[in-house]
């Protein structure tokens, strides 16, 4: 059970957070920050479901299951906030070489470290943003 | 300055509209349309000045007058950045009219303009937590 997203790896924020790559995703705060309540640098924990490359085969069956850290940076304005990479999940990507505006991902996103305290993200059902 | 509620309810759809550009401000931006983002950008950064404006009775319509008061906010807050950042902006504007500008131009501008957009969010919200405190 999580928040399951689908979206293009961006880059090229202006406010990347403390432990976070440049490397982020989208997501609208009505689905996240919002209902959870989040501030900038709530870590985010999820687990990848799928990675394909715009216009091209690409065989993602080895990270499939892997777990996967984001870094919170609200957005400060507009609907979304940033799901940033952390410097210890980025590699994993790196590795496979994927990168941004050239591979969309699929994660759900399951839980929330923030202030000492873990939150499930929508523990009872799959919610597909 | 106090604001009526009337201009409260103008400041709070200046600020929806700020949102509003911003979001069509990404949505060109990613798919590499520089000119329209640029055309959002200082949209959503025209509907941040007009609010904050209305809080010092001030009804800001022209882009000179825009630009002004940026540049008072700046020497108000002694913010030496926030005063090179709106002439970013300009040139930022101007290229939603004359689309002179490749990818590393536009980053250079569009990155230092979101420094200042953060900025005058940052403002409003405080002067929108004065005024209520003032209540």
């Amino acid at each position: 059970m999580g928040l399951i997203l689908e979206r293009m790896l961006k880059s090229e924020g202006v406010f990347v957070p403390e432990g976070a790559v440049n490397i982020f995703l989208r997501v609208p705060k009505s689905f996240l920050s919002a209902p959870y309540e989040l501030q900038d640098n709530a870590v985010v924990l999820g687990e990848i479901l799928g990675v394909e490359e715009v216009g091209r085969e690409f065989e993602a069956d080895e990270m499939i299951g892997k777990e996967i850290e984001f870094v919170l940076r609200q957005g400060y304005l507009g609907s979304d906030d940033w799901l940033h990479f952390s410097r210890n999940s980025w590699p994993l990507l790196r590795d496979y070489g994927i990168f941004p505006d050239y591979f969309q991902i699929t994660v759900v996103l399951k839980e929330i470290r923030t202030d000492g305290e873990t939150i499930p993200i929508y523990p009872k059902r799959d919610v597909v943003v | 300055m106090n604001v009526d509620d009337r201009g409260i309810s103008e400041i709070n759809r200046r600020r929806e509209l700020a949102n509003y550009y911003y979001d069509n401000f990404r949505k060109h931006y990613e798919t590499k349309k520089f000119s329209k983002a640029s055309e959002f950008l200082w949209g959503t950064l025209n509907a941040l000045v007009y609010a904050i404006g209305l809080f010092y009775g001030r009804k800001l319509t022209t882009h000179r007058a825009v630009v002004h008061f940026v540049k008072e906010l700046a020497s108000a807050y002694k913010d030496e950045e926030m005063g090179g950042w709106i002439t970013d902006a300009e040139t930022i504007h101007a290229n939603f009219f004359h689309d002179f500008m490749n990818k590393s131009m536009f980053e250079d501008y569009r990155k230092k303009t979101e420094k200042l957009l953060k900025r005058l969010v940052e403002i409003l919200d405080h002067e929108i937590y004065a005024q209520f405190q003032g209540r």
